[in-house]
């Protein structure tokens, strides 16, 4: 075999792999949208008595640790969703989106006394992060596809 | 810049391997096992080798009451994986090593 044969089949093995980590790192499909609960949540008790949303602030956090473990159980794997590549700028968007969806949540309910404002918002921002999230996947499928999981 | 072919990097479960490190922030033993299909022997020989030289660190975990291993890549083993790639496709481009 020759060095550029060789050099060949090993790029190949190195397609193979990133294409095998594509689709290992499905999430399972209940993952985004409790996800989407979860920090839709976050906005939707704004406004509500401290302590709903000490309480909730507590089940947030107990919710994080549990979905990734989940997420670790079912794929064998754990990835940042702020990666550098395609899949930061998607992390990053949904970030913005949705601290400034309670940010606005919060002033509407403080200002304009708009109670259900906060359950607008968050139900708005759990399905944008589950929409996200799928968004996420297929911009990590992309990073690998075209060899930038590095 | 002067490129090499890693010679720790190279094997090709190892190269593999290290793809697959690259992607992830973690991954499980078990998992890299299951996708090289090799046996656990096998795996952990290669292990020790990239974890030799430094390039994978490993991290033992309980989880739902057993032990797992986990694997990541390290910034040199990133460095090192992202030279080698460099090199190959440099040999298929027709470019001479320097």
């Amino acid at each position: 075999m020759t060095r550029e044969q060789d050099a060949l089949r090993m790029l190949a093995e190195v397609e193979a792999a990133n294409a095998d980590m594509a689709e290992r790192a499905k999430a399972p499909v209940w993952y985004h949208p409790a996800l989407g609960l979860l920090i839709g949540g976050l906005i939707a008790v704004q406004g509500q008595p401290v302590p709903i949303m000490l309480a909730f602030y507590a089940a947030y956090i107990v919710g994080l640790v549990l979905l990734v473990r989940a997420y670790k159980r079912h794929t064998g794997l754990w990835i940042s969703g702020y990666r550098a590549g395609r899949t930061r700028w998607v992390a990053l968007g949904l970030a913005a989106l949705a601290m400034v969806g309670g940010l606005i949540s919060i002033w509407l309910v403080r200002e304009r006394g708009l109670t259900l404002a906060p359950l607008v918002f968050g139900g708005l921002t759990a399905v944008i992060v589950t929409i996200g999230g799928f968004v996420w996947e297929a911009a990590f499928r992309a990073d690998l596809r075209d060899g930038r999981p590095l | 810049m002067n490129f090499e072919l890693d010679p720790v990097i190279h094997a090709p479960n190892r190269l593999q391997m290290c793809c697959m490190l690259a992607a992830v922030d973690t991954i499980d033993f078990a998992t890299v096992r299951e996708a090289l299909d090799v046996s656990e022997s096998v795996l952990s020989k290669h292990v020790k080798t990239l974890e030799e030289a430094g390039y994978v660190k490993v991290r033992k975990a309980a989880s739902d009451g057993r032990q797992r291993t986990w694997l990541s890549l390290s910034k040199p083993g990133r460095e090192a994986l992202k030279g080698h790639l460099a090199t190959l496709k440099a040999m298929m481009a027709g470019v001479p090593e320097t």
